[in-house]
């Protein structure tokens, strides 16, 4: 099975900033993304993720090295790469409704049709009765449903999710947590669920929704490790207090120590 | 050296400095005065330029003891001088007898204390190739007239129509429009004529040579007048300021309360000086030129016939007030109160009441001038302007003499 | 409800006692300079019956007429700038050349005072509407091509790669993103260019018109007539607060997210 994303040799240089007048935020980069899996990278701040998402999405260019979705190059931004933003990125003088009818006219659906998408989509993220607030109406938690209803509207093959609970209050993050687990399929077969690439600070994070977990180095971003995930699926909260939970995130912040210090000393 | 201390010595250092200041009173007394002029009308500009260079102001101040420092500001037209009036940025200013008499009306404390620059004259100015002749060829071709609406232009024009045809120019067809004297100067399009003053109408006719002059305010047809030039106007006898003309123009020196009541001497002093300016200018046309003409930017043949208007340069060889100067005045005020454009009337009674408390100046004036000239000279008939008793002799005033009951 | 009177109370309180100490040192101010440098309210309010009644003053038109003269020409003027200041803000603002190109040229004019233009304005158009309509045009401009410029630079990167993202081309995101999220901005520009051009209306009126507000004001320091100069303020000053209000009413409806976040 090919995979779905493809990164080879990623390099990708920034001007300004240290000595050399650049900064290098991936090095060398190489991963593969398989098709249906959720996949979480950690790393320490300024490690290049968020660099590699943007990569990833076509709104960056690469200095070095290939980016092949479907084993094509990726050269500009698409709706089949979607995108969740820690700030939500919602619209402000669009309704939730017309946030996420937003994604669907793009895709030239008639107003009707996309009407019904968009009311199934704030269903799927329990958000039905607030199609007429405006964004600012809404606590954070629920704007970012609002943005990840969008996302599904625009019904990407890969979707990538920057940090999208950084902005919450730790509780909220938990409960959004299984939603997404949920709203990507977790519960249903393998062959209806879309891939995703998921960034994040918070290793509990990392444990409780990945299925493999990609661990970075301190700026210039490589690959560390890659740990696969062995907890059973469907994640419950209960699995939290486990044992094997405590085990797996005790070994990736191992990983991780070491270039975090780093990157606070930088 | 304690705080006290210092502000303790300062203060006997005041002390002693104003303590010798005031041992010192005996000597020069020390003034400031500010005096408004306008230059760019008639002799004027030659009489401001007398001042300065001649300092007769600084002298005879000398006289009553005065250490005077005197300036002079340049103002375009009556309006700004009645502001600095009313602020107190000048004590003395030049006004025409319009401006002078809406002071008034507003009840500032202003005394009328000299004639300057007066018979300034008006012209019913049209293009060159104009068709139009006469008046009547304005009456019916329904012209249109730019003019200063509310001025003393304005009253000519008014005047001028009443006195030619018994009637206003409304009642003739004939439409005024509001226009500035720059905007005359340029002869715009969409105006049959317009109705600049001296001397750019004078610029007008001889140098830029856009405009020919059909009627002048003194009621004498020009050159573009089927009449030929310098002949009477018909009606122009008929008009009540004849033999001025359609109007009678005047301009006054008028000098602040404060100044009258605090360094009367100072009055005088200005009026002695303003007397000495005026002698030394009179009929000399060719002086007046040669110190008036940065104002006036004009050859000195194009700027004779102006020049020989100015009252002071041709007709009087003195400024003292008279009743007929006054008796211009309240008859503008008249015109002016009808046009809506006086809060109160001003009448006769009103001019004296601000001519009596400075009679007594303008008597010393008159007699430390040699009392120049003879009584019978203000009583002279046959002159081509309007006299009449000096104003020290207001008991001797009488408005119906001057036919304004 | 009773918290929106008190609002209304604290705005008229300022403005009620300036009146009353108006009425107070009147009492006390009596001299004729005085009056004249202090009109009184008295004297004030009857130079406005006598400028809204009667015609033919001095020659010239009702209050009403003035202020009307010179409302329908500041919309003109205003109208104008923001045809051609935002378009302009919009280009400059978002595509490189048209910012190297015209930014210098903006740059340039824009600390030139409209008043500046007056008399050059004058000899081109000579006296009349147009010569007031370019200098409102001229001094609106400049700060809605500015604020314009702000408010598409401004734009926070994340709208704009939320809607590539969605599959949307560059000039759909123009239409559907730029526009909208510039828009508070935009409005910011409309109301202080509004502002200005009042500033300059006026000005140009006191020479190159023969009606308007500002001819007005003019023609009453002709005949020394205070008491009209100052209704003429006032006049200028209703309209202004008008106006401004108006385009409050229009940030209100258009942007009713604005600042709210």
């Amino acid at each position: 099975m090919r995979p779905k994303l493809q990164a080879r040799h990623v390099t990708k240089r920034f001007p300004g900033g240290g000595r050399t007048g650049e900064i290098l935020a991936l090095k060398d980069f190489s991963l593969d993304v398989m098709t249906a899996e959720f996949l979480v990278i950690v790393g320490p701040s300024g490690c290049g993720k968020s660099t590699f998402l943007n990569a990833v999405a076509g709104l960056e260019p690469v200095d070095e090295g290939e980016l092949l979705m479907d084993g094509r190059l990726i050269q500009r931004p698409g709706p089949e790469r979607g995108m969740c933003f820690q700030e939500f990125a919602l619209f402000p003088w669009l309704t939730v409704r017309q946030n996420v009818e937003f994604g669907l006219e793009a895709k030239g659906l008639p107003r009707a049709e996309r009407g019904r998408r968009a009311s199934e989509y704030l269903g799927l993220v329990s958000l039905s009765g607030f199609e007429e607030r405006y964004p600012y109406e809404l606590s954070g938690g629920m704007k970012q449903r609002c943005a990840l209803a969008r996302l599904l509207a625009v019904d990407p093959a890969v979707f990538l999710m920057d940090e999208p609970l950084a902005a919450l209050d730790a509780q909220t993050r938990l409960i959004l947590q299984t939603e997404i687990l949920r709203i990507w399929g977790e519960e249903r077969s393998p062959a209806t669920r879309k891939t995703v690439i998921f960034v994040t600070h918070s290793i509990d994070e990392a444990v409780f929704l990945s299925d493999r977990i990609v661990v970075m180095t301190a700026r210039p971003g490589q690959v560390k490790e890659i740990v696969p995930n062995p907890l059973p699926r469907p994640r419950e909260d209960r699995m939290r207090g486990d044992p094997a939970f405590a085990r797996l995130s005790m070994e990736i912040w191992d990983l991780v120590r070491e270039a975090a210090l780093k990157a606070i000393e930088l | 050296m304690t705080v006290k201390r210092i502000i303790v010595l300062s203060l006997v250092a005041v002390l002693a400095l104003v303590g010798l200041d005031v041992g010192s009173a005996d000597a020069q007394k020390k003034a400031k005065v500010t005096v408004g002029i306008q230059p760019l009308w008639q002799e004027q500009g030659a009489q401001g330029e007398y001042y300065r260079q001649s300092k007769v102001y600084e002298k005879w101040a000398k006289q009553f003891g005065y250490d005077l420092e005197v300036e002079y500001k340049d103002f375009l037209s009556g309006l700004p001088v009645n502001e600095a009036l009313v602020s107190g940025t000048i004590q003395i200013g030049l006004l025409g007898s319009a401006p002078m008499v809406q002071l008034m009306s507003r009840g500032i404390p202003i005394h009328p204390i000299a004639e300057a620059e007066s018979r300034l004259e008006f012209a019913l100015v049209v293009p060159p190739d104009s068709p139009i002749q006469d008046l009547q060829d304005l009456v019916d071709r329904k012209a249109t007239i730019g003019t200063l609406i509310g001025s003393e232009i304005h009253r000519f024009v008014l005047e001028m129509f009443q006195a030619e045809f018994g009637k206003t120019p409304d009642a003739l067809g004939i439409r005024l429009v509001q226009m500035t004297q720059p905007d005359m100067l340029a002869m715009p399009k969409g105006v049959d004529a317009v109705t600049p003053a001296s001397p750019s109408l004078y610029k007008m006719q001889n140098v830029t040579r856009n405009g020919k002059i059909l009627v002048s305010s003194f009621g004498i047809a020009g050159p573009a007048h089927k009449l030929g030039a310098g002949k009477v106007m018909p009606g122009a006898k008929t008009a009540w300021a004849w033999p001025e003309g359609y109007i009678g123009q005047r301009g006054f020196y008028v000098v602040r309360t404060e100044l009258l009541k605090d360094h009367p001497d100072l009055v005088v002093a200005f009026v002695l000086a303003h007397q000495e300016t005026a002698k030394a200018l009179h009929k000399d046309y060719r002086k007046a030129w040669e110190l008036g003409n940065k104002y006036l930017q004009m050859p000195y043949e194009a700027a004779l016939p102006g020049l020989r208007n100015g009252m002071l340069l041709t007709v009087r060889d003195w400024v003292w007030l008279t009743e007929g100067d006054v008796a211009h005045a309240v008859n503008g005020a008249k015109f002016m109160l009808k046009a809506g454009s006086l809060k109160k009337p001003v009448d006769w009674e009103f001019i004296m009441e601000t001519l009596r408390p400075v009679a007594p100046v303008a008597k010393r004036a008159y007699e430390l001038a040699g009392s120049y000239p003879a009584q019978d000279e203000f009583l002279k008939t046959g002159t081509p302007d309007f006299r009449g008793f000096p104003s020290w002799m207001l008991d001797k005033w009488d408005a119906r003499r001057w036919r304004l009951e | 409800m009773r918290a929106s009177a008190r609002s209304l109370a604290w705005r008229l309180a300022l403005p009620l006692a300036a009146v009353i100490a108006w009425f107070g040192l009147s009492r006390v101010l009596t001299s004729p300079t005085a009056r004249m440098m202090f009109p009184p309210p008295e004297a004030i309010y009857d130079a406005l019956v006598r400028l809204s009644t009667t015609t033919g003053l001095y020659g010239i038109p009702m209050l009403g007429a003035h202020m009307l003269d010179s409302l329908w020409r500041l919309g003109l003027g205003f109208g104008a700038a923001t045809a051609v200041g935002v378009p302009l803000g919009f280009a400059i603002g978002y595509f490189r050349i048209a910012e190297r190109c015209l930014d210098p040229l903006v740059q340039i004019l824009r600390p030139i005072s409209p008043i500046a233009w007056i008399p050059i304005t004058l000899t081109w158009f000579g006296v009349g509407t147009p010569t007031v309509v370019f200098v409102v045009f001229y001094g609106a401009l400049f700060p809605i091509v500015l604020n314009t410029i702000g408010g598409v630079k401004g734009i926070n990167r994340l709208y704009l790669r939320a809607a590539l993202t969605c599959g949307y081309g560059p000039f759909a995101i123009l239409r559907k993103v730029v526009l909208p999220a510039a828009l508070p901005a935009i409005l910011t520009g409309l109301r202080i260019g509004l502002g200005v051009g009042w500033m300059s209306i006026i000005a140009a009126e006191l020479v190159g018109t023969r009606s308007g507000l500002g001819y007005m004001i003019s023609e009453a320091r002709f005949h020394l007539d205070i008491e009209s100069i100052v209704v003429g303020m006032l006049a200028i000053g209703l309209l202004g607060l008008l106006t401004d209000r108006g385009v409050r009413w229009l940030q209100a409806t258009l942007v009713p997210w604005h600042g709210k976040l």
